[in-house]
């Protein structure tokens, strides 16, 4: 760099053309003037004026009509979804039979009781053509499901000691009323079916209580 | 010894023949030199670093064997460390030496406390470096940029806190009454930050959120980074260096100041929901996202005008001066990326971009376009006041400029209109995966040359910067002051 370009623009620096505090000064400056017809006030303005109007017609349309549970956007959809939860529903149709099959071998009847109902000797009494399933007065093997039962017990002539868990608070009414109606139709046995609305009455009339004894069931067989 | 002599001269210059005030902003200059060399520095080493990984993953994208046997580089690891590089270790270095050279400077004050500054950007550092490690190890979480391993987090918040409380006492410490629109923007920016990363932990890491509540989290933070955090930033350095470099006040600054700035903040942090429309959310949530990206019209069309209307007003300097070119390509690259943003947001668009590469096409764009090319420029125009040096040679940032240009466009083209096809074809009830994968690959290929020129462009940027650190001082550089004395800013009342 020679003497006589000292003065000159030096390529590799950019120059400053404002200082900072004239800049500070000149923002100041501009904030205190009252807004006038500028090409930026006018696009701005434009651009305010577009955002609200596509604003209002989008939150129009797009809200889920303003309910926050809806999740589609599109009319149509949301339509087909009312109509889906506003569909005609009457009272629930169970298939006791089914679902007491189903759970006999989930929970843990089929454990003990065996597959075929035949219980094991001494221990588990059997289920096939037992008096104490097949009674006429159904609620005698609801209680025994809902509350368990617990020290020696005579079953088809045979003497048994085992120990049942009571059922009741694990297991709702319909799945109940499944478990009693499919042991008491299976493996040859042809007693009535007990629904759910059975099953409600005898839990409400035994309420919370502990494990039945085989003693306090005999009235049953008088 | 003579390198090391040149470092410590470039460090500690004596100048002499200098006017009072010229005397008091080199002062200002030199109380912040290290923090901002280092800043410098780091920003510079991480966009090389993030832009070789981007470059592998890019390759692998089309040449699925390339170091198809490193289990260190799969796919999986080498696209997060990229983004990860390119926002926490490049973007956040370039933005806080803007931040705080801005504020050290229209603060009219030397600044104190710069070896705390310098502590907390090395904490910072070292955190993105772990973190990168940790992702290479095969430690990372599964969300979008906050992919660092858990431990990573406190760090980076801690050295944020003293990078912010630095930046918050020089705000404090100014001597001026009044502040300026750069200065708002800045603090912003920061506690927009420690709101957005802190929520981000707490819902992602800490507490993880439950189901589709992480999604909506996600996308809200990874919108919020650009939107509250770089764009910001980028906001506050244009606001500064357009008046700075072209003699002439921001055309219509008057609503910057109030209506622009606020809307943006406002709409910019709901943006971010608009990416889950079709997604198992209530559809009001994706709805009100919408309307806020729309609502980015309007600080859009305000800032763009004035930005745009500056620089062509005094187009001749645009020609002189290399911070000017690159403010010029930053806002143009902002016109654009707000007008995909815009109108991409809409139901109709998404239906087709979703799931395409189309949302990594408009990052590109924001942040090497928009952020990368004015912090760029920034940097630029703050080296050579901070060692009183010119810059080593034009042809180098000439060429830094265009690769990143062309790059730039490159990749974006690729992506946007990449994506565009992508998403037609995966909308098909027929997809062909195969086919797909086909019809991509040109888009690929665009995507690894874009990032060679990018790559080009880190590296003549590090070449300038080590040059300019290392060289030899001319006589007059070691005992002039070679930037001259800014004149006062003319504005007249209209």
């Amino acid at each position: 760099m020679s003497d006589e370009s000292q003065n000159q623009k030096l390529p590799g620096i950019d120059e400053g053309l404002a200082s900072d505090e004239s800049i500070l000064k000149a923002h100041a400056r501009i904030c205190r003037e009252p807004i006038h017809a500028s090409p930026v006030f006018f696009f701005t303005c434009m651009a305010l004026i577009t955002i609200l109007v596509f604003g209002w017609f989008y939150h129009r349309r797009y809200m889920g009509e303003n309910d926050p549970q809806i999740y589609m956007h599109e009319r149509t959809d949301i339509a087909l979804y009312r109509d889906w939860v506003d569909r005609p529903r009457g009272p629930i149709e169970y298939d006791y039979f089914a679902i007491g099959q189903e759970l006999y071998t989930k929970m843990a009847c089929v454990g003990c009781h065996m597959a075929e109902g035949e219980g094991k000797a001494g221990e588990f009494p059997p289920l096939a053509s037992s008096q104490w399933v097949t009674n006429e007065d159904h609620t005698l093997p609801t209680k025994i499901l809902l509350a368990g039962l617990v020290g020696p017990v005579t079953v088809k002539g045979a003497e048994y000691n085992g120990n049942m868990a009571p059922y009741g608070p694990a297991l709702k009414d319909h799945e109940i009323a499944g478990l009693v109606t499919y042991i008491r139709q299976s493996w040859g046995n042809e007693a009535s079916e007990v629904t759910l609305e059975q099953v409600a009455e005898v839990r409400a009339e035994i309420g919370t209580r502990a494990q039945w004894t085989a003693d306090e069931l005999t009235s049953y067989f008088e | 010894m003579s390198l090391i002599g040149n470092i410590c001269s470039s460090l500690c210059p004596e100048l002499n023949g200098e006017t009072k005030n010229r005397e008091s902003v080199r002062a200002i200059d030199a109380s912040i030199r290290f923090p901002l060399l280092s800043l410098i520095k780091s920003a510079i080493v991480w966009l090389i670093i993030a832009t070789i990984f981007g470059l592998i993953a890019s390759i692998k994208l089309h040449s699925p064997s390339f170091f198809g046997d490193s289990s260190i580089l799969t796919y999986g690891k080498v696209e997060p460390v990229f983004w990860n590089a390119l926002i926490y270790g490049w973007l956040f270095n370039a933005g806080i030496t803007c931040a705080v050279f801005l504020l050290a400077r229209l603060g009219g004050t030397t600044a104190g406390l710069g070896i705390f500054l310098t502590i907390a950007i090395t904490l910072w550092n070292v955190a993105v470096g772990f973190g990168i490690i940790g992702i290479l190890a095969g430690e990372q979480l599964p969300y979008q940029w906050l992919e660092f391993p858990a431990f990573v987090g406190p760090v980076l918040f801690t050295a944020f806190v003293g990078i912010g409380l630095w930046c918050m006492l020089t705000f404090r410490a100014r001597i001026h009454r009044t502040s300026f629109a750069s200065q708002w923007w800045i603090i912003a920016a920061l506690f927009s930050f420690a709101w957005i990363y802190t929520t981000a932990q707490m819902m992602l890491v800490c507490f993880p959120a439950q189901g589709a509540i992480q999604t909506l989290v996600n996308s809200w933070y990874v919108e919020n980074v650009f939107g509250l955090f770089i764009a910001p930033f980028t906001f506050a350095t244009i606001l500064y260096l357009l008046p700075k470099t072209l003699g002439a006040p921001v055309v219509g600054h008057k609503y910057n100041t109030f209506l622009a700035f606020w809307s943006w903040l406002l709409f910019a942090s709901f943006s971010g929901v608009a990416s889950m429309a079709h997604g198992p959310i209530p559809v009001w949530v994706s709805s009100v996202g919408v309307i806020a990206s729309f609502g980015l019209l309007l600080p859009a069309t305000t800032l763009s005008i004035q930005f745009l209307s500056s620089l062509f007003q005094r187009f001749s300097v645009i020609w002189d001066s290399a911070t000017a070119r690159f403010l010029l390509a930053g806002c143009i690259a902002f016109v654009v990326l707000m007008y995909l943003k815009v109108f991409g947001a809409l139901r109709s668009s998404q239906g087709v971009t979703q799931f395409s590469v189309y949302d990594s096409g408009l990052w590109y764009l924001a942040f090497f376009g928009f952020a990368g090319m004015v912090f760029t420029g920034a940097s630029l125009f703050i080296l050579p006041r901070l060692l009183n040096k010119e810059l080593p040679s034009s042809t180098l940032v000439d060429l830094q400029f265009w690769a990143q240009s062309m790059g730039v466009i490159i990749v974006s083209i690729g992506l946007i209109s990449g994506g565009e096809q992508q998403g037609a074809l995966l909308n098909q009830s027929t997809a062909d995966t195969l086919v797909i994968v086909k019809t991509m690959r040109s888009s690929f290929f665009m995507i690894t040359t874009g990032l060679t020129f990018i790559l080009v462009g880190a590296v003549a940027n590090a070449i300038t910067y080590f040059w300019l650190l290392i060289s030899d001082r001319s006589e007059s550089e070691q005992s002039v002051s070679l930037i001259k004395e800014a004149p006062e800013l003319e504005y007249n009342a209209s």
